[in-house]
């Protein structure tokens, strides 16, 4: 090879992975860091945070590799209820002797739930990505992460290095992706969880961010974006799970943080809040300093054609923090309607997801349902937010990209002492209507994200069971709950109880 | 592009490299390479004008083991030198990079190459050992 030749690829090169790792190594340094002893000290009075203890990569106790052939079930299982539940989360926090300050580092593990023959069965397993293998050959953590800072003279391949594949989960056209938001998402094998690695759906596309929040269209076509830098990339999967495209568009807000879009017949529908994640902070000062909101930058909504990317709109709103989106839908008149969860501040991922990894509680959330109608001639934005404090937005998965009238969320409102920054309870809002009906699991329950599971042969939105996990802060251990959507005030008409307690997680999926 | 086998280039560099009047040799030790797998490309620079433009010697080795040694050649009177290489898993000839050009080869520079940034020349120079330790450099995972 040529000398030019050589000297240009080496200039691409770095560039390209000085971009990655500027966009995904955050390195935190210093601090209020939490160590193993401190956690272990401090969640003895906080038994409700005892799940981010998290688990080993190790046989025996504490192991991430877990299985039950069959839970204790107490109420009514339903007969017609067969499937597989699946959740996704941080869940290695600790290796020789350090521990990880930000829950978002942890490495993911994957849950499955299965039913039928009138048992629920339950298996666990990390995922086995690229840096878990390295760091466990290694014996320590040798990757920085989020919001840990790791000192290492290791050069990162890319994403994929950093890849926790921690996030959520989707089985589809038999295929089982843990996903993450920064890299590849990583196959893993339905019969034992074994992971098989990350998915290249092409030539070419290694690496390429395929993020954590992929939408399902009623006619099984699979919809994602990433985001890499100035870049973002949109997916779409065929109902056979073939890579139909993967486009590449540029962002509004270059560098500011994607979690999750939604899809309409047309278009994806992106927020994108003003949130960048501030390396001089994250040196300086740890998580806590680093990921502020820019008030001075507004909330945009990003929306795109599917077909073609350059075709947007961008809309504005006052600055928010956004995860998760619940729904858009493309209305009669055109213009098209979009729920999602929205918090005034970052204080969550800048406080909160750190303090629980030193075993302390968290403030209070104040992240609430919000529902905006995007005009796409005048390009107004209007906002409606509603007084509830929520997160975890989900909906019907028959009516993703159509209208939809239930909007399903966790949710807290009893003010439980000590529980200021977990969720207590389950919300189903009309959106339509605006009323809520609300089922409370009690101030001993902390509520992860429920899941709307269509009855088998039925089609209407509330002809739906809604399954979660929740950690049983009295027993230490996790429950599988089921509820019937039409009567949710009723509580589970069915719980499953594992005989241990699983890592908290951020979402699940469900698979017929 | 095809180009020489890998043994008869590195004779033909070497020849090179003896040809040169007045040459500093120094020992290179090559990190987390993937055993067995393409051509280690690397290529010298010897100052911040000449970085990432011109290198002073470039060399190719066959990839063997997971860590590798071997000397390198420099113009005499060399103070400081930045090594920047990848390794050529499928020999041909080029860094593979993806479609927004991230690497999907090992890459790997001297010095403390930065989280944050391409590699530059502060971060990458090293001065020349007078002690025969190695200059050591870690392929990037």
């Amino acid at each position: 090879m040529n000398r030019r030749e050589f000297v240009r690829a080496f200039v691409q090169t770095s560039a390209a992975v000085g971009a990655a790792a500027g966009s995904l190594s955050a390195s935190a340094q210093r601090g209020a860091a939490s160590s193993p002893a401190d956690f272990d000290a401090n969640v003895a009075r906080h038994p409700s945070l005892a799940p981010y203890k998290g688990v080993s990569d190790a046989a025996g106790v504490g192991s991430g590799d877990l299985r039950c052939e069959s839970l204790t079930v107490t109420g009514q299982w339903p007969e017609a209820l067969r499937g597989r539940f699946y959740r996704n989360g941080p869940a290695l926090f600790e290796r020789g002797g350090q521990r990880y300050q930000h829950w978002f580092d942890g490495d993911g593990m994957l849950q499955q739930f299965s039913f039928g023959g009138g048992k629920v069965a339950h298996r666990g397993a990390l995922v086995r990505t690229h840096k878990l293998l390295t760091e466990q050959k290694a014996g320590k953590f040798v990757y920085s992460a989020f919001g840990s800072y790791i000192a290492s003279d290791l050069p990162l391949q890319g994403p994929d290095s950093v890849n926790t594949a921690n996030t959520s989960v989707i089985e589809h056209a038999g295929r089982l992706m843990a996903l993450w938001e920064g890299g590849s998402a990583y196959e893993m094998n339905v019969s034992d969880l074994s992971t098989r690695g990350p998915v290249t759906w092409k030539a070419g596309l290694e690496q390429v961010p395929f993020s954590a929040h992929p939408k399902r269209d009623a006619d099984g076509h699979l919809w994602n974006i990433g985001s890499f830098g100035s870049r973002l990339i949109a997916w779409h999967i065929d109902p056979q799970g073939n890579l139909v495209d993967a486009k590449i568009g540029s962002s509004p807000y270059p560098g500011g943080m994607v979690h999750d879009m939604a899809v309409t017949e047309q278009f994806l529908v992106v927020p994108l809040p003003p949130v960048k994640l501030n390396f001089d902070a994250l040196r300086a000062g740890g998580p806590e300093q680093a990921f502020a909101l820019d008030g001075k930058e507004p909330l945009r909504i990003l929306v795109m054609r599917k077909d073609d990317l350059s075709q947007r709109k961008v809309f504005e709103l006052p600055a928010q923090m956004v995860f998760h989106v619940g729904n858009a839908y493309e209305r009669a008149d055109g213009n098209v309607s979009l729920s999602f969860v929205g918090s005034p501040s970052t204080q969550f991922l800048r406080q909160g997801a750190v303090s629980v990894m030193r075993g302390e509680p968290s403030m209070a959330g104040h992240a609430s349902t919000q529902l905006v109608e995007l005009n796409l001639s005048t390009g107004r934005a209007t906002l409606s937010a509603l007084d509830d404090c929520v997160e975890f937005p989900q909906i019907d998965p028959r009516r993703v990209g159509q209208a939809a009238r239930q909007l399903l969320s966790t949710a807290s409102w009893m003010g439980y002492a000590g529980r200021e920054g977990s969720y207590h309870g389950v919300q189903l809002r009309d959106v339509v209507s605006g009323k809520q009906r609300r089922f409370d699991y009690g101030a001993n329950m902390v509520v992860e994200e429920h899941m709307m599971v269509p009855k088998p042969g039925r089609s209407g939105e509330l002809e739906a069971w809604l399954m979660s996990t929740s950690f049983d802060v009295k027993r230490q251990i996790t429950l599988l709950n089921v509820l019937d959507a039409a009567h949710i005030e009723d509580g589970p008409v069915a719980q499953a109880s594992l005989p241990y307690k699983l890592p908290f997680g951020f979402h699940g999926h469900f698979a017929v | 592009m095809k180009y020489l086998p890998t043994t008869l280039a590195s004779v033909l560099f070497a020849l090179f490299n003896v040809a040169a009047s007045a040459q500093t040799c120094t020992p290179i030790e090559v990190r987390n390479v993937r055993a067995a797998q393409g051509t280690l490309m690397v290529a010298a620079y010897t100052s911040e004008a000449d970085f990432n433009k011109k290198p002073a010697t470039a060399m190719q080795i066959k990839a063997t083991d997971e860590s590798m040694t071997f000397s390198m050649c420099l113009p005499g009177g060399t103070a400081n030198v930045a090594l920047m290489m990848f390794q050529d898993l499928n020999d041909n000839g080029k860094m593979d990079s993806n479609v927004l050009g991230i690497p999907s080869e090992p890459w790997g520079s001297s010095g403390k190459p930065s989280n944050f940034g391409p590699p530059n020349w502060a971060a990458a120079a090293v001065a020349l050992p007078q002690d025969g330790k190695p200059i050591v450099v870690m392929l990037s995972k």
